[in-house]
């Protein structure tokens, strides 16, 4: 399918993860089956504090950038794909996943030209509904999404406004507004571990935080009472007067029909 | 292949059938991202299939040590490969997979770190997501999903098997023996609940949160790659009908279960009076109502005889339809 070299960068925002996990990513990507002409490029930009120095002995592929704290996901990919000029496609990684071997290959072949490209998360897949024969999805999932350099150019990226959560929604869902596809790639399996996420205190007030930036960007008022109302009840009062005061400034997208906001988190039908 | 670390648990994986390789490359994949994926051994037991040399490399490319167990006899072998691979299991650690299925990625950890932690348990039942899948252009599409096998509940538990053979993870140590004859050999359907119907109520087991998902498995549209409902089933059940009985007759009327040192089939017992249904009951009405609910199911000899015996009093014709909803 193509005639010119790919180069692939794959961005890793690291946050607090240890040896092991990342260790486990990186090796994951070195073992790629790729095609010809296809090389790739590793970034990790740390989200935190933690030192990662050992990366730049143990792995002389891996570039590593400078940390600015917690900048939020969207922003942190966003500044990994500024970082160069070269790359011809971009995969945002999360660093506690497994790339399957032939996964960036299979990501690769389902590659038309105008769609955003998930991989398909195991063990625990995403309920959202795909198209069994066309494989396209309403969204793409962020933990490991490939995207083209021209539809990077044409989207911006992330919404910076996101810090976590539902960034990759809103980037799909301007994509698709554009008459752009998103599609999942099923054999390009990517092992995350999201079992632990039920145990983190703070999720669903994080998780409804971004949905509501995302209803109120999208001008659904209706998604925007129901996760207004929720984030009130789970936010303290103060905060939750500080995000409602931050929304005003957060541009409003234009009229679409992508949108859904039905199933809750599904963000449209769901398979189960 | 040897592993740096020394293995901790063994994971049989049966395989009965050449569609399999297809399929394994998923299986492995997952465990070689298993957080204790370095501990693990994967024991591939073959009945009637000569394919070490398609499944080694696979599991060379992740990793994995491996080892194999084979058979050549006739028929159905996977109860006597379950049997063997317990025997032959060199690792403290026990696990069973089927060749498509999808372990989680912490399951076996979290599991071993409680069989640690509890000198006395022996094995951990935890829970396993169904789904319904095709399998086309060499993936499976998930298409729905059909149910969540789990329970905290034994007395659900002997009713519904709502634990699949992936379930489980079980101490071996000096137990080794005793445990491999809890797997009756000549079932070829439902040898699952056989066995942890055996391995319940003769050793002590925690039954894990809900939270802690053990793993995936999958029902195909296709229906070739499900197991059907047969003759061989509907034996297989009836002897399960047959063991609960004795089970019940044993435990219950004689009060033994009291004596009993699991204190997880103890606890069933006190959640079960604690069930709407059962309340104002007495121990001797449990085993009425159980006995009818099983005669009501089944023509079995045994089952019938026990029911007539401890059902004959007629203040209690009500209590069958307690059981029809069910």
């Amino acid at each position: 399918m193509y005639d010119t070299k790919i180069k692939i960068l794959i961005g890793i925002v690291a946050y607090k993860n240890t040896r092991k996990e990342l260790e486990g990513s990186l090796n994951a990507i070195l073992k790629q089956e790729l095609p010809n002409k296809t090389t790739i490029e590793i970034h990790v930009l740390p989200n935190c504090s933690t030192d990662y120095t050992w990366l730049n002995t143990s792995y002389s592929e891996v570039q590593i950038h400078k940390s600015q704290g917690n900048i939020g996901f969207g922003s942190a990919h966003n500044r990994l794909m500024g970082s160069s000029s070269q790359w011809t496609h971009y995969i945002a990684l999360n660093p506690d996943g497994t790339l399957h071997p032939n996964a960036v290959n299979q990501m690769l072949c389902c590659d038309d030209g105008c769609s955003l490209i998930e991989a398909r998360q195991i063990p625990l897949e995403h309920p959202k509904y795909y198209n069994p024969s066309t494989y396209e999805v309403e969204w793409c999932s962020g933990a490991c999404l490939m995207l083209r350099r021209d539809i990077y150019k044409e989207t911006g990226g992330f919404d910076d406004d996101f810090f976590m959560y539902c960034e990759d929604i809103d980037l799909s869902w301007r994509w698709r507004s554009t008459g752009g596809k998103c599609r999942i790639a099923p054999r390009a399996l990517f092992a995350h571990d999201v079992e632990s996420n039920d145990a983190r205190s703070n999720l669903k007030e994080r998780m409804h935080t971004s949905a509501l930036i995302l209803a109120h960007k999208w001008n659904n008022t209706t998604a925007y009472l129901k996760y207004a109302k929720k984030l009130k009840e789970m936010a303290d009062a103060s905060k939750f007067d500080d995000l409602i005061k931050t929304l005003a400034n957060i541009p409003k997208n234009k009229a679409s029909t992508v949108p859904k906001f039905e199933n809750g988190f599904y963000f449209g039908d769901g398979r189960w | 292949m040897v592993n740096k670390n020394k293995p901790k648990l063994t994971v049989a994986v049966r395989i009965h059938n050449i569609q399999c390789i297809e399929f394994l490359d998923e299986l492995l994949f997952t465990l070689s991202a298993n957080k204790i994926s370095e501990q693990i051994v994967v024991l591939f037991c073959l009945q009637r299939l000569n394919i070490e040399d398609e499944i080694k490399p696979l599991c060379s490319k992740y990793e994995l040590a491996c080892q194999f167990l084979h058979t050549e006899a006739p028929g159905d072998q996977r109860s006597a490969l379950m049997k063997r691979a317990i025997q032959e299991c060199h690792t403290k650690y026990f696990s069973f997979l089927d060749y498509d299925d999808i372990p989680s990625l912490q399951g076996y950890h979290k599991s071993i770190s409680i069989l640690e932690s509890s000198p006395e348990l022996v094995a951990t039942l935890g829970r396993i997501d169904a789904y319904t899948a095709t399998w086309q252009n060499h993936s499976r599409l998930i298409t729905g999903k059909k149910n969540t096998y789990y329970t905290p509940l034994l007395h659900d538990y002997l009713f519904t098997n709502p634990f699949p053979i992936h379930a489980c993870v079980l101490k071996l140590e000096q137990k080794k023996e005793c445990i491999a004859n809890y797997v009756d050999e000549k079932l070829s359907r439902l040898e699952d609940y056989w066995f942890f119907l055996n391995l319940v109520t003769n050793q002590p087991c925690e039954i894990l949160p809900k939270e802690i998902l053990m793993g995936n498995y999958f029902l195909y549209d296709d229906e070739d790659l499900n197991t059907p409902i047969d003759m061989e089933w509907k034996a297989a059940r009836e002897k399960i009908k047959e063991k609960l009985t004795q089970l019940f007759l044993k435990y219950i009327e004689n009060q033994e279960y009291t004596k009993l040192p699991d204190k997880t089939y103890r606890r069933f017992f006190r959640k079960l009076r604690k069930k709407p249904a059962w309340k104002m009951t007495t121990t001797n009405l449990r085993v009425r109502l159980t006995l009818r609910y099983l005669a009501s199911l089944t023509t079995s000899p045994l089952i019938t005889k026990a029911s007539n015996r401890l059902c004959s009093s007629a203040k209690h014709s009500n209590c069958h339809a307690h059981f029809s909803v069910k």
